[in-house]
């Protein structure tokens, strides 16, 4: 009885360490990917200024 | 001089993660690269307000027009003269500081970006790139 008792325990902690893991896993990745986005706009708007500039500097 | 300057402005409200990254230096450079660009874009338009204030005074009097290039020889009020000299030449230092600070910064960012994200695509206009198409137009 303690044993079954131990292992549901133990399977209950991994399962939940699992799921909470997987959790911070996938919220990492959306905010790097949401960092990547911000990185390309910001390359776009600083590009489109240089190439504002360069069009007037002719 | 009929201009449209780009609208695009760097969002720092998305930028804060840049803050706590390995190169937080790089929002400074941001930073300035902005504001130069504001500035010389301010200046380049109290230039041409200037030049229109110029042409619309009774006193200004053109004596040479050249249509195809667009360059004028005139005499007028010695003061908006003055004025527009001054802003004429400050506007060019502007904006030549303004194309060197950008320049560092898209280096700057690019740079870290490229470590932030090796494996991904970015947006970079190549020397080569630049200077052919310096060369073609």
């Amino acid at each position: 009885m303690p044993m079954e008792f131990i292992s549901s325990l133990a399977g209950a902690f991994f399962g939940a360490l699992a799921a909470f893991l997987l959790e911070a896993l996938r919220r990492k990745s959306e905010e790097k990917e949401k960092q990547y986005e911000v990185i390309l706009s910001t390359q776009a708007a600083l590009l489109s200024q240089a190439n504002s500039m360069l069009s007037i500097h002719k | 001089m009929l201009l449209r300057f780009s609208e695009q402005l760097v969002d720092f409200r998305k930028l804060t993660f840049l803050a706590a990254s390995s190169d937080p230096h790089l929002l400074l450079d941001l930073e300035v690269a902005q504001e130069s660009f504001r500035f010389a874009v301010d200046l380049i338009e109290f230039r041409n307000k200037l030049l229109d204030k110029f042409f619309d005074d009774p006193r200004t009097e053109i004596k040479e027009f050249d249509s195809s290039t667009g360059q004028v020889r005139a005499s007028g009020d010695l003061r908006i003269m003055t004025n527009m000299r001054q802003a004429n030449e400050a506007a060019f230092k502007a904006l030549c500081n303004a194309q060197k600070v950008n320049k560092h910064a898209r280096d700057h960012f690019y740079a870290f970006a490229k470590k932030e994200f090796p494996k991904r695509k970015l947006l970079f206009v190549a020397e080569e790139a630049r200077a052919a198409q310096q060369a073609t137009s």
